[in-house]
C-alpha cells in the first residue's frame, strides 16, 4: 500500500545567500532579545537546543525508508531493552513528536513482557490485531486538548446579551463533560495522537539501532471511550479518568527478524536530527520583523522543488493508507489536500485570499469579545487574538491545506475520529519529508535547506468563523460540493537560516510561556515504567531527575561562533549504572 | 599531643561544638582513632543522587569518621573555636574501590597551621584503612579567622579580579535544583546538624540569609553528576576541590565538567575538571583524576 519515498536534495542559493543564524550571547550590558543565544537551559527535557546535521544522499536514501515503514508481522526473541534505549525511544515519541508535545495532554505507561502478553490478550479479545512476544508495550494516554488558547475560546461566539450565561455554560461543559468550543479543537487531540503514533513507529527503530520495531494498534481506540481492562493493567486511577484521560493507542515493541533499513550509526544521526527539527515560521525577506538581523531580511533565491513537494504528498498518502487500511486510490480521494504554490500568480492570489479570510475572522472575533471579560483584563484577550494574525500569515513557497470530508469518511466505513488521527499522521509524515530533505548535503554555514511549519491555528481560526460567524471552510473553494473540514496547514520553506533561537526558547524555557508545542517536560513528567504493579516515573530517582539530552553523543548542540556552549544545554548523562539497567530483566 | 582511641567513632553533641572555645596558639598533634567504622551507604547514596552500589561512595568514608573529626576538633588542646570555621578545600585519594562490607578502621589527626589571606588554614587528615593498608585519605582544609593570617594580608583586601573560566571543554553542562529540605535530609544520614544547614531561620542566627547546603553534599552530588564512583573506577581516584561560596537552599545550581588531559605525571589516567555555580558565582570547582596505578 505504501510507496517508496525519495528524498530530493534542495538546490542551494547563490553563495552570498548561504547564511546561517549565527546567534551569539548578549554582550555584558546588552539587552537580550530573541536573536541572542539563551543564557542557559535548566530543563529535564531530552531535547535541548540542537542543530541539524548534514546527511549524505546515500544516508538520505536509507532514511527515506522511515517514510514508508510497514508494521512488523512478527516479533522474534531479542535482548531486553536497556533503560537508556527506553529513554531515547520516549525522547523521540511522547516527548518530542512534532506538534504532539503538549504534555498536558499526553502520557505514556510502558509495560514489561508479562503485562505485554496480558495486553496482547486484551487486544485480541477486542478483535484488534496483536503480536506475540513483545518485549514491552507502550500504552499511550490522551486527554482533551486544553491550552490558554482554548481558555480564550470560552469567551468567543456569544451574543451580547446572553454572554455571561453562555460563557458559564461553556466553561461547565468543558470542565465536566470535556466538551469543545469548536469542532477542530476536539480534532486537535486526535491529530496529536496520530502524529504521536506515527512517530512511535520510527522511534522504536531508531532508538534500538534498528533491532526493534513497534506494532502500533491505533484503530480501536478512537471512538471507544473507556477501556477498563487496559486501564486496570496500567493503574489508571479514577482522578485521571475524571480528568478525561483515555487510552489513545497501544504500541507493542519487539525484536524483528528483518534487517533494518538504517545502520545503527545512521539511526543515531537521524535521531539527533529529529530532535533538532522545529517549526520554521520565518521566510527570509518575507515575514521577518524589522529588527531582525540581516540574514532574515534578504530573500533567498531557492525553492522547494516540485519533486519534493510531490514526495511530501506521497508520504502523506502513505501514512493515511497505513493507519486507515484503505487502498491508495481511496486515500487520494478521501484525503483532501489543497496545494498552494506561492511563487505562482495563482498561488499568490490564493494565499492572499486565505490570509484575508483569516484576518476577517480575527477582526470579527475581537469586535464581538464580551467587554465584561476583555476590559477587566486590560484587553489581554483581544490583544492575544490579534497576535494570532501574524502566526496565520502563512509564509512559505509551498503550502498544503489539508482536511477530510466527514460524510465521505463515514461512507467509506471509517470512524471520523480515527480518520482524523490518520490525517495527523499523514500531515506530519509529509512534513518530515521536507525536513529530512533539508539536511541533504547541508553545507557549512547553513542551518538547513528546507523546513516546515505545521499548524492547526489557521484552521482553528477558520473554524471559529464557521461555527460562530457563518463562515465557510478553508477548503470549500478547492473542493466545491464536498463539505470539507480543514484540519491542518503545513508550509514548506526552502531557506538556509533557521528561525530565531528565541522561538525555540519559548518551547523549552519554563519561565516563558509556550501555548502549543511544549518541549519542557522531562521523562518523569509524561512517561512511566510499570514495574511490579507500580508506575515508576521515568528518570526520577534518588532526588535526581533527567538531565541527559537524548542522542547527545552525536553532539549537535547549538553553540556560539567560538564554540561556547549554552550553559546547561549539553546536559549530563544519567549514571551508567542506571542507564544500563534492564527494567524487566 | 594526644591520641584518643575509640572502638567506634563517638557521638559528639552539638553543644560541645557550639561552645568550643579556643585558647589560641599553634595547633598540636591531636588524633583520634576508631577500630570499627559503621554507616549506611545506601541512605547516603540516595540523598546524594548516587546509584546504589556494593561499593562505598567516594565521599562516604569521610562521613564514617565524622565522630572522630569532631572528637579532634573539640579536644581541649585544639586551640580554635569551631563557630565560624569554613571548609575551603578538600582533597581525597582513594587507593582502590572499597566494598561496603569491608571491615574498616579510621584515623583522624590535625597538626599545625599556615597563614593565609583571610585567616589561618589547617589540614585535618582522615585515613580509612582495612587493618593492612590505607585505602582512603582525605585532607580537609579549614579556614579560621582566629588563626594568624599572612602579614601582608592585614592590609584591606584588594578588589578581586573576576575568576577565570574553568579550563575544560564541557562534556556535561546541566542545572539542577537543590531543594529547601536538603540540609535536613543530609543531616539525617550524616549526623551533621549544624544549624546553618537546617532552616532559613536557624541559618539567619549565624549570619546567613538562607540555609546553605553542606559542602560535603555539594561535592558528593557533583561527583554523582560526573558518574564518578567506585563502581565505574576501581583504580586510584583523586579528588581536589575548592569551596568558593555557599549554595543557598533552595536554589538552582549550574554544573559543568569535562576532560582536562589524558596523562597524569606520565601515568595512564584521566583528569576531569568540574565547576558548580550558584547565584551567578562559582561555588565549587575541582578536578577528579583516575589513574590505573601510581
Amino acid at each position: 500500500m505504501q510507496l517508496p519515498v525519495t528524498l530530493c536534495p534542495i538546490p542551494l542559493p547563490p553563495p552570498e545567500q548561504q547564511v546561517a543564524r549565527n546567534a551569539a550571547f548578549a554582550a555584558e550590558g546588552e539587552a537580550r532579545n530573541r536573536y541572542h543565544l539563551p543564557s542557559g537551559l535548566a530543563s529535564p527535557s531530552p531535547v535541548g537546543y540542537r542543530k541539524r546535521l548534514a546527511l549524505t544522499q546515500e544516508e538520505a536514501a536509507s532514511a527515506a525508508a522511515l517514510l514508508a515503514l510497514e508494521p512488523p508481522s512478527a516479533f522474534v526473541d531479542g535482548a531486553a531493552p536497556t533503560e537508556a534505549e527506553l529513554f531515547e525511544e520516549a525522547a523521540l515519541g511522547v516527548l518530542s513528536a512534532r506538534q504532539s508535545t503538549n504534555f498536558r495532554g499526553q502520557r505514556q505507561v510502558t509495560l514489561g513482557p508479562e503485562d505485554s502478553a496480558a495486553i496482547a490478550g486484551i487486544l485480541r479479545a477486542a478483535g484488534a490485531p496483536a503480536l506475540d512476544n513483545a518485549r514491552y508495550t507502550h500504552v499511550a494516554l490522551t486527554r482533551p486538548y486544553r491550552t490558554p488558547f482554548t481558555f480564550l475560546l470560552t469567551f468567543v461566539g456569544h451574543s451580547a446579551w446572553t454572554s455571561p450565561f453562555g460563557v458559564l455554560n461553556r466553561a461547565w461543559q468543558k470542565k465536566f463533560a470535556h466538551a469543545d468550543d469548536i469542532p477542530t479543537i476536539g480534532y486537535l487531540q486526535h491529530l496529536h495522537v496520530g502524529i504521536w503514533a506515527d512517530a512511535v513507529e520510527r522511534a522504536a527503530l531508531i532508538a534500538s539501532g534498528g533491532a526493534r520495531r513497534a506494532h502500533v494498534v491505533l484503530a480501536p481506540f478512537a471512538d471507544r471511550g473507556r477501556q477498563p481492562a487496559i486501564e486496570r493493567l496500567i493503574g489508571l486511577d479514577d482522578a485521571a479518568i475524571a480528568e478525561g484521560w483515555r487510552v489513545a493507542f497501544v504500541a507493542q515493541v519487539g525484536a524483528v527478524a528483518e534487517a533494518s533499513p538504517l545502520s545503527p550509526e545512521l539511526c543515531r544521526k537521524v535521531g539527533a536530527n529529529l530532535l533538532a527539527f522545529r517549526s520554521e515560521r520565518i521566510q527570509p525577506g518575507v515575514n521577518a520583523e524589522e529588527k531582525a538581523p540581516p540574514q532574515y531580511q534578504t530573500r533567498q533565491d531557492m525553492d522547494v522543488p516540485q519533486a519534493l513537494t510531490e514526495m511530501a504528498g506521497r508520504a502523506g498518502y502513505n501514512a493515511f493508507c497505513r493507519w486507515t487500511g484503505v487502498d491508495r486510490e481511496s486515500a487520494k480521494r478521501l484525503l483532501l489536500l489543497e496545494r498552494i504554490d506561492v511563487l505562482t500568480p495563482t498561488g499568490k492570489e490564493r494565499l492572499r485570499a486565505v490570509r484575508s479570510h483569516l484576518e476577517d475572522v480575527t477582526d470579527t472575533l475581537v469586535r464581538r469579545l464580551p467587554l465584561w471579560v476583555d476590559l477587566p483584563t486590560g484587553r489581554a484577550l483581544s490583544r492575544n487574538a490579534l497576535r494570532g494574525k501574524k502566526a496565520f500569515a502563512l509564509a512559505g513557497q509551498r503550502i498544503y491545506v489539508g482536511g477530510l470530508c466527514k460524510p465521505e469518511i463515514e461512507a467509506a466505513g471509517l470512524s471520523f475520529a480515527h480518520a482524523v488521527r490518520a490525517f495527523g499522521a499523514a500531515a506530519s509524515r509529509s512534513a518530515l519529508v521536507c525536513e529530512l530533505a533539508g539536511c541533504i548535503d547541508l553545507p557549512e554555514g547553513c542551518d538547513l535547506l528546507s523546513g516546515i511549519c505545521l499548524m492547526a491555528g489557521p484552521v482553528n481560526q477558520n473554524d471559529i468563523g464557521k461555527s460562530f460567524y457563518g463562515g465557510r471552510d478553508l477548503l470549500a473553494d478547492a473542493f466545491t460540493g464536498r463539505d470539507p473540514t480543514s484540519l491542518l496547514v503545513w508550509t514548506l520553506k526552502a531557506k538556509t537560516v533557521a528561525d530565531p533561537i528565541g522561538n525555540e526558547e519559548q518551547l523549552m524555557n519554563a519561565s516563558q510561556k509556550g501555548a502549543l508545542v511544549d518541549l519542557r517536560p522531562g521523562p518523569a513528567d509524561v512517561a512511566a515504567l510499570r514495574i511490579a504493579g507500580q508506575n515508576i516515573p521515568m528518570r526520577q530517582r534518588d532526588g535526581r531527575v533527567n538531565s541527559e539530552r537524548a542522542f547527545a553523543d552525536v553532539g549537535n548542540f547549538v553553540r556560539d561562533a567560538a564554540g561556547n556552549d549554552i550553559p546547561g544545554n549539553v546536559g549530563s548523562a544519567w549514571p551508567e549504572t542506571w542507564r544500563s539497567e534492564r527494567p524487566w530483566a | 599531643m594526644g591520641v584518643s582511641p575509640f572502638d567506634t567513632p563517638p557521638v559528639v553533641p552539638l553543644w560541645r561544638t557550639a561552645l568550643k572555645r579556643g585558647a589560641g596558639g599553634s595547633i598540636p598533634h591531636i588524633a583520634a582513632t576508631a577500630r570499627t567504622l559503621r554507616g549506611d551507604p545506601a541512605a547516603y547514596a540516595e540523598v546524594c543522587g548516587l546509584p546504589a552500589s556494593p561499593m562505598l561512595p567516594v565521599c562516604f568514608p569521610d562521613m564514617l569518621c565524622r565522630g572522630l573529626q569532631l572528637a579532634v576538633l573539640t579536644d581541649p588542646a585544639f586551640p580554635v573555636p569551631l563557630l565560624g570555621i569554613v571548609h575551603v578545600r578538600q582533597r581525597i585519594e582513594q587507593r582502590r574501590a572499597i566494598a561496603a562490607d569491608e571491615p574498616l578502621s579510621g584515623h583522624v589527626w590535625v597538626e599545625g597551621h599556615r597563614p593565609a589571606q583571610r585567616g589561618g588554614e589547617l589540614d585535618m587528615h582522615t585515613v580509612v584503612s582495612n587493618g593492612e593498608e590505607a585505602l582512603w585519605h582525605g585532607v580537609t582544609t579549614i579556614l579560621s579567622r582566629d588563626l594568624p593570617r599572612l602579614p601582608e594580608a592585614n592590609e584591606p583586601e584588594p578588589k578581586r579580579e573576576p575568576k577565570p573560566e574553568t579550563p575544560f571543554q564541557h562534556q556535561r553542562s546541566t542545572a539542577w535544583t537543590v531543594p529547601e529540605d536538603l540540609g535536613r535530609r543530609y543531616a539525617k544520614v550524616s549526623g551533621d546538624v549544624n544549624p546553618i544547614h537546617q532552616y532559613a531561620w536557624t541559618a539567619k542566627l549565624f549570619g546567613f540569609k538562607r540555609a546553605i547546603a553542606h559542602g560535603w553534599w555539594t561535592l558528593a552530588r557533583c561527583l554523582a553528576e560526573m558518574d564518578v564512583s567506585s563502581d565505574t573506577w576501581p583504580g586510584v581516584l583523586s579528588v581536589d576541590a575548592r569551596f568558593l561560596s555557599p549554595v543557598s537552599l533552595p536554589s538552582t545550581v549550574w554544573f559543568t565538567s569535562g576532560p582536562m588531559d589524558d596523562t597524569v605525571d606520565g601515568v595512564t589516567g584521566t583528569t576531569s575538571g568540574f565547576a558548580l555555580r550558584s547565584s551567578g558565582k562559582l561555588a565549587l570547582t575541582g578536578t577528579v583524576t583516575q589513574t590505573i596505578a601510581r
